[in-house]
């Protein structure tokens, strides 16, 4: 019993990893209909960006400064050069085009900082709590608590900031929120930097964990299985997404696993996003389209 | 005034005929005769066997996975999987039954084939973007599953299958000017075949799904099939191809060699070389091959070879996904497309419409 | 080529074999007109097991450039030594060797470096038929042990079987003895290819002959995230483990250890589970893990004190990251007794 609690309650703080990286597509799918395959490059970027400047001797609370600027930097020049040439062109040519994108950033992160791994100390240490028998990871619940301190702070934005209402006018309706006059280019901007800061987020948290290094953009390919189980529009679908994922995938490792050799967190996840698919298309928090001829 | 009746200096009752032009034709067959013979010649076997032939794999993976996604319009991330279906499939058939490695090949790809068909089936109710999971989907789970089964690969210490004799009807063809003969004539066959499939009722199914299904389904096509035999003929090109691959140019490979990172290139391939295009194909592999090697050609004569190889490979990456972006910006149609309003503008040169 | 030059190469060719982990068997019987000796490098500076890596790339290179410049290359002839990326993939050591096999400038090759176990395997038969010699020091086919088998394969220093049963015989030296390893669990983390699979044999007959249980746990490639085998672990609850990881799944594994709560003193590692760029950012975590080495530890040899004052010291070394050192120097080092084997 206490092996089933403690997998699932591992499994569930594991989610809430998955759900932070999940977070960053949602926004950016949200308001510019991307699916942005580069998340995890530019995830990987940040927190190596941070890093260096980390090991380079400055402070903490400094270093996040630049890093935030960078990837406003890149943002910009991402809605430039990849998404304005590319406005009106299939949700397919887009997410091609984020594989590219993908490449570049990664190319350019290790070519300019190294493939070394990094660690990375946030202060958290990453001993176990152990309730009872029973072992939960202090890290873990550091991550899952930052995780809905994140999804509160977006929320606020997205309600009470004009800034936020200007994102979800864009993402309900792109040619009404045009038609106001709100300025659809800059919105992307934002939208892509808020992303890419909650990617930060997500790789100096992820990063803590495993060292930074080359793999962690690897995160986005978990990132699409909780995407479609929770829904591609939805934040708290998001998390519910990473939650449902987490706990599966390590039951099913633990309990179904050792049946068939192990190692099956690589494909179980998809073969429940496919389950999902058959039963809710849309996720559980999507929103339906209809398809026009 | 001029007198502007059109006047018919032939019977008005006689058809026009067009003729189409045959020299096409022609440099296909050159093309093909050159391959045969003058490659070999003239050719050194570095060349042969360390460039040729993996682009002509290439090719043909490309051409699987062109048919999925550039003509069905099928998104399918899962190219690496069949390849490695392929291969393992023909290496069955080599060991346990001993076949001639032609027909070995041919049963390897179909039993690719039939996996296509079983992950195509989702195909049905799933669209787009959805599809491309499930096909992520069938890519994780044979990367798995051609690990954990050690019957797959002989219960071998190191996971891996290799054939060392290429048993050709009494030959063995394991040898470098066997081994490029024997892709040749593979990547030839079934280029012939695809080129006429998509010209033949079934491609033009094809397209119609891809360009809008649901209103191919309304003209009456059968869209849930046309799918799925899209499915079933891409993973049977790219399970020969995955074949080929480990036996005609590696002579050893794992299941590593068609990972996630495979599926990507043989993407990019058909991006760069044109979706919907076989020719870009051919195109698309060659650019994807020779890059890298003319970077470092670059770099070994402009500064001396002190650069370092891994800063080089991070560039080479920086360029292939900054040139998928400007081809999807300004060539959708890849370089297939590119080629053909160059040579159509030099038809015309110096003019300019 | 004279007898004597022909000599004094070969007395030249065993000692820079000897430091660099290589060894050239049979010398290489250079054409008149070359005047360099061409040796290619297959690297991985890119991807999950570029930290590991690149330590062992800088210690060759630091050494082909120490014989190059200080002592004028080998009997005269210059070592011209170059790099190519494979990022560990076989696929790309096997382009890598196929370009490179008929030498350049004239110098033929004298052997290959694999620099890893799949692409070994990959090769064993291709460079046989070739007739270039391939080393893989500490690695490699265990098999090829047998050079009547294996005329063309070198596996130097250690082979995996010798490593598994090193790691045994100092569990065995802790737990007081071989006949006190009858009932305790040693459970093995492998990483999942062809380099983590090739102890098993070995630890399976140990297991049967010591009576200790063997359990192998493998962790997919590139092994960035390991819960599910560390959960299992934990639930095992084993006595100790041996660590057969390599580049990220080695950072990864010690971290994920200390998340869940097994000692650090408890994992026993094997030659490429004991990389310091691997062992550093593991931080705290990798306090008290110990891993095998092929050489004693330390930096008081004299090939050392020559490498720093020539090559380190000039500024000519290839140590990317002296951030390496540096930090090592910096963080309180974790404490890596090494087993000697």
């Amino acid at each position: 019993m206490t092996l089933f609690l403690e997998t699932l309650i591992g499994g569930l703080l594991a989610g809430t990893m998955y759900s932070l990286v999940a977070i960053g597509f949602v926004l950016i799918y949200k308001a510019s209909g991307v699916f942005n395959f580069a998340q995890g490059s530019i995830l990987l970027f940040s927190a190596l960006l941070f890093v260096t400047l980390l090991e380079a001797g400055i402070p903490f609370a400094l270093a996040l400064i630049p890093t935030i600027a960078a990837i406003a930097i890149m943002a910009v020049l991402i809605e430039w050069w990849v998404l304005r040439p590319l406005t009106n062109r299939s949700a397919m040519t887009l997410f091609m085009a984020t594989l590219g994108l993908s490449y570049v950033v990664e190319g350019v992160a290790q070519g300019a900082m190294g493939a070394n791994v990094h660690a990375l100390d946030i202060g958290i240490p990453d001993l176990p709590i152990f309730v009872g028998d029973l072992l939960i990871s202090q890290f873990d619940l550091v991550a899952a608590i930052t995780a809905i301190a994140l999804v509160a702070i977006l929320a606020l934005i997205f309600d009470r900031t004009r800034i936020g209402i200007s994102l979800r006018a864009v993402a309900d309706d792109t040619r009404a929120a045009l038609s106001v006059g709100i300025n659809l280019n800059r919105i992307w901007q934002i939208v892509w930097t808020v992303a890419g800061i909650t990617g930060l987020v997500a790789g100096l948290l992820w990063g803590a964990r495993q060292g930074v290094q080359f793999s962690l953009s690897l995160v986005v390919l978990k990132a699409l299985p909780v995407l479609i189980i929770g829904g591609f529009t939805s934040i708290f679908g998001a998390i519910i997404g990473g939650l449902i994922v987490g706990a599966s995938e390590n039951l099913a490792e633990a309990y179904i696993g050792p049946y068939i050799g192990g190692g099956i967190t690589s494909w179980f996840a998809y073969f429940l996003a496919l389950l999902f698919l058959f039963i809710r298309p849309t996720g559980i928090f999507g929103e339906r389209t209809i398809q026009r001829v | 005034m001029t007198d502007t009746t059109l006047t018919l200096d032939r019977n008005i009752s006689q058809p026009i005929v067009v003729r189409e032009r045959k020299s096409g034709q022609y440099w296909l067959w050159l093309l093909l005769a050159g391959a045969y013979l003058a490659l070999p010649t003239f050719g050194n076997e570095y060349w042969l066997n360390a460039i040729v032939v993996p682009f002509l794999i290439l090719s043909l993976a490309g051409i699987g996975l062109n048919i999925l996604t550039g003509y069905a319009g099928q998104t399918s991330l899962g190219s690496g999987g069949f390849m490695a279906v392929g291969a393992f499939a023909t290496y069955a058939f080599l060991l346990h039954l001993q076949l001639t490695f032609p027909i070995a090949l041919f049963l390897g790809g179909l039993i690719a084939a039939l996996v296509g068909f079983l992950f195509g089936l989702p195909s049905a109710k799933i669209k787009g973007f959805y599809l491309m999971v499930t096909s992520l989907a069938a890519q994780f789970f044979l990367e798995w599953l051609f690990l954990k089964v050690p019957w797959f690969y002989n219960y071998s210490s190191s996971a891996t299958i290799s054939a060392p004799r290429l048993d050709t009807f009494g030959i063995n063809l394991n040898n470098s000017l066997g081994k490029y003969y024997l892709v040749l004539t593979v990547v030839a066959v079934l280029t012939w075949v695809a080129l006429n499939l998509v010209r033949s009722q079934t491609g033009r199914n094809w397209m119609a799904v891809r360009d809008m299904d649901t209103a191919a389904a309304v003209a009456g096509i059968r869209i849930n099939h046309s799918k799925i035999l899209a499915f079933a003929i891409s993973s049977f090109y790219l399970g020969v191809a995955g074949a080929l691959w480990t036996f005609a140019y590696l002579g050893s490979a794992g299941v590593q060699s068609f990972g996630l990172s495979r599926s990507f290139q043989i993407l990019f391939i058909i991006i760069i070389g044109g979706l919907g295009s076989i020719s870009g194909c051919f195109i698309g592999a060659a650019f994807i091959s020779l890059l890298p090697l003319a970077l470092d050609v670059i770099a070994q004569t402009l500064f001396a070879g002190r650069v370092d190889a891994g800063l080089l490979q991070n560039i080479q990456k920086a360029i292939f996904g900054a040139l998928i972006i400007w081809f999807l910006i300004k060539e959708p149609d890849g370089m297939a497309r590119l080629i053909s309003s160059w040579r159509s503008r030099l038809s015309i040169w110096p003019l300019r419409f | 080529m004279s007898r004597r030059s022909f000599a004094s190469r070969m007395l030249h060719g065993a000692v820079f074999a000897t430091v660099s982990l290589g060894m050239v068997a049979g010398a290489a019987i250079s054409t008149a007109s070359a005047t360099e000796q061409y040796i290619p490098l297959p690297t991985y500076r890119v991807g999950p097991y570029a930290s590991s890596g690149s330590l062992w790339w800088a210690g060759t290179i630091d050494y082909f450039r120490y014989i190059n410049e200080v002592e004028g290359g080998i009997d005269g002839i210059k070592i011209n030594f170059e790099e190519f990326e494979t990022e560990w993939s076989p696929d790309r050591t096997v382009e890598v060797y196929e370009r490179v096999k008929n030498g350049k400038n004239g110098s033929p090759l004298a052997f290959f470096f694999t620099h890893g176990t799949p692409a070994t395997y990959a090769l064993i038969e291709k460079a046989a038929a070739d007739k270039i010699p391939l080393i893989d020091p500490a690695g490699g086919r265990t098999e090829s042990i047998d050079g009547t088998v294996f005329p063309y394969a070198f596996p130097l220093l250690f082979s995996y079987y010798s490593q598994a049963s090193t790691g045994i015989n100092y569990i065995a030296q802790k737990e007081g003895g071989l006949d006190k390893l009858k009932g305790k669990k040693i459970v093995t983390v492998y990483h999942d290819s062809a380099y983590g699979r090739a102890t098993q044999p070995a630890v399976e007959l140990l297991a049967e002959k010591y009576g200790f249980e063997n359990i192998q746990i493998p962790v997919a490639d590139p092994g960035n995230e390991q819960s599910p085998q560390w959960r299992r672990v934990r639930e095992l609850k084993p006595d100790w483990i041996f660590l057969r990881t390599w580049g990220v799944s080695t950072v990864v594994a010690i971290k994920t250890a200390q998340r869940f709560g097994f000692p650090a003193d408890r994992i026993i590692g094997d030659v490429w589970a004991g990389s310091e760029s691997d062992v550093i950012p593991a931080g705290d975590a990798a306090k008290g893990y110990q891993a095998l080495a092929p050489y004693p530890g330390g930096t008081g040899f004299e090939i050392h004190d020559r490498l720093k004052k020539h090559i380190l010291d000039a500024g000519k070394s290839d140590l990317r990251d002296h951030e390496v050192l540096r930090r090592g120097q910096l963080q309180h080092r974790p404490s890596e007794r090494r087993a000697r084997g």
